[in-house]
């Protein structure tokens, strides 16, 4: 989490390494799989030229589940390349909806290691506004990041969102934070939520908080 | 090796599958599980000699179930995985883990297995 006084680019460039980090081990992991599989074909192959009967099926068992981490690992790529072309126009009409949920995507693996599931239950419809979508993810980052190092007992964070005439607004529920996490968490994305032109109403009794972000009063670029 | 059993722990299920399969081929008696609670059921069933933990897993890192395991066999030794490759991340888990058997995946078969030696060599002459 950041401190007050960080910079929303210091702090961008700490989103952008920890999502890197995160993607690389992502993808060693797929190729710890492809290493196993591919080595575990060798392994048969070399027992066979020693006389053991060479079993196909599982030859080809194998090999399949390679071409399935080939796809799992395309697919991480793809997340990393769209992650990295969001840094590309500091002004850009969006579908926060579908920002926010490529978010929830790329913060799966800290959930996971937490314990906990993210459940975006968002509308269908766009919802669009004219933001700096690095920012903006960033944004959506933190408030996920917040919710699931302090989640309430059943470890699910349910994220919806509706808009109105002047703003949009993200509800995140299933949070049970402590005065000094929230005051923490509000203070290091302070400088984020001024250049969007957004704001934080937490209600600790419901365990939720509103992140609202008012149409056209976002400052963009970096 | 061929006495020594081996448990591996991480939450890729066919990353542990298939790498004990190898190990086993390699007549090493190896069994897998993928998460915290497995490891320590599997551990109180068996007497295994070596575990080579993942070190990030989900709801507990590897450093706390090497200290869980510890518990229920003190004796067990541990070697440790990582899915982080940097060399700063290296030594941080290495110091972090109180152990310099410390592999980064993808993992050579070969040198897992000079590892358990090692740590079974050293070990050995407590």
């Amino acid at each position: 989490m950041a401190h007050h006084g960080e910079s929303p680019e210091y702090e961008g460039l700490k989103f952008f390494g920890k999502i890197n980090a995160s993607i690389s081990h992502e993808i060693r992991n797929t190729l710890a799989v492809i290493n196993e599989n591919a080595g575990l074909v060798k392994d048969l192959i070399m027992m066979s030229e020693k006389g053991y009967p060479l079993d196909v099926t599982k030859i080809s068992e194998k090999v399949q589940k390679v071409l399935d981490q080939v796809k799992r690992s395309d697919k991480i790529v793809d997340n990393m390349n769209r992650f990295a072309h969001s840094i590309d126009s500091t002004f850009l009409n969006i579908n926060v909806c579908e920002y926010a949920e490529f978010v929830v995507r790329l913060s799966e693996r800290f959930a996971a290691m937490k314990g906990v599931q993210i459940k975006p239950e968002l509308p269908a419809d766009p919802i669009e506004i004219t933001t700096f979508p690095f920012m903006f993810e960033n944004l959506i980052f933190l408030c996920i990041d917040y919710a699931i190092q302090n989640p309430t007992e059943d470890n699910i964070v349910l994220i919806t969102a509706n808009e109105n005439e002047s703003a949009v607004m993200f509800e995140f529920k299933g949070i049970a934070s402590s005065d000094e996490a929230e005051n923490s968490f509000k203070a290091g994305s302070s400088d984020i939520l001024d250049k969007l032109g957004a704001q934080i109403e937490s209600n600790r009794d419901s365990g939720s908080f509103v992140l609202e972000i008012i149409k056209g009063s976002g400052h963009t670029g970096i | 090796m061929e006495n020594i059993k081996v448990l591996l722990v991480d939450d890729e299920a066919e990353l542990v599958e298939t790498l004990a399969e190898r190990l086993v081929i390699r007549d090493i008696p190896a069994d897998w599980a993928t998460g915290a609670e497995e490891a320590l059921y599997k551990a109180d069933r068996n007497p295994y000699d070596i575990a080579v933990l993942d070190v990030k897993m989900p709801g507990i890192s590897g450093i706390a179930l090497k200290k869980l395991m510890e518990q229920k066999n003190p004796l067990m030794k541990f070697i440790f995985m990582t899915g982080h490759g940097s060399e700063a991340d290296f030594k941080a888990g290495s110091i972090e883990a109180g152990s310099e058997y410390y592999l980064v995946k993808p993992v050579n078969i070969e040198d897992l297995i000079k590892k358990m030696n090692e740590v079974i060599s050293v070990t050995g002459g407590e």
